[in-house]
């Protein structure tokens, strides 16, 4: 049970309502709205700024997880894309897969 | 992650750890070691690790949601094993509990296959762990 204390310890001396997302990530492209050919290879080119407690992004579209991505910066491969409207995001993320609250998505139609 | 966060995981993870060892240690050794006695103290073993199991990984998701508010945002083959870690404990815990307080008048067949069950069902549990760890 000892082993234990320290992580007791540290529950009750931290405020998890302090908890604040830091970071930012910017989307340059596609831009959010921007209409897209169904046929195309989508790339969306970001750049971001994990924050303390961030480690990597996941890149979700329309809610499902398309890749986990390790570079803050460059292009991320999304692919063709049905027709239709397409909510795509990007989030950071700790090392343990939890989501830090910095994220960026773009709405954008392939036709 | 804060140093925090880092020391509560790992603790979690070495009790975590202890777990697998106790549940898949004390089920192969069970496999070996036929005595009546002996088995009904592996299984104590083998329950008390799949207790720790069950625990521990709800503490990890408990640790994510005290720091962030929010679960470990895990998809596909993770979900998928992890979905598999917590069939294989809840069945494997329902069969050793079985096994320790109503099987006195079993045959030793019965308690072989329960044994054959319980190792399969860990090792199997362990294959999950490692495709939850490298597929999230």
């Amino acid at each position: 049970m000892n082993i234990l204390a320290p992580v007791f310890f540290a529950f009750l001396t931290c405020s998890a309502g302090a908890f604040a997302a830091e970071g930012k990530i910017v989307i340059s492209s596609p831009q959010n709205g921007a209409t897209v050919n169904q046929h195309d290879n989508i790339e969306l080119n970001y750049e971001a700024t994990p924050g303390p407690d961030g480690d990597h992004l996941h890149l979700n579209v329309d809610g499902k997880r398309m890749d986990v991505i390790h570079p803050m910066k460059g292009a991320a491969h999304v692919g063709m894309l049905n027709p239709g409207q397409h909510h795509i995001c990007l989030t950071v993320n700790t090392r343990g897969h939890v989501p830090t609250g910095v994220e960026a998505c773009i709405d954008i139609t392939s036709k | 992650m804060s140093a925090t966060q880092n020391l509560a995981y790992s603790v979690i993870q070495v009790v975590h750890n202890f777990g697998a060892v106790a549940a898949a240690g004390g089920a192969l050794a069970a496999l070996k070691f036929r005595g009546v006695d002996t088995r009904k103290t592996l299984a104590r073993l083998v329950l008390a690790g799949l207790v720790t199991q069950a625990v521990s990984g709800a503490a990890f998701g408990a640790v994510s949601y005290f720091f962030y508010r929010q679960f470990p945002d895990i998809a596909g083959i993770a979900v998928a094993a992890l979905a598999i870690k917590i069939i294989c404990v809840s069945i494997g815990f329902l069969l050793l509990a079985t096994y320790l307080f109503r099987g006195d008048d079993w045959t030793v067949a019965k308690m072989n296959l329960v044994w054959i069950a319980s190792s399969s069902l860990t090792a199997t549990a362990l294959f999950a762990a490692a495709f939850l760890r490298w597929f999230s």
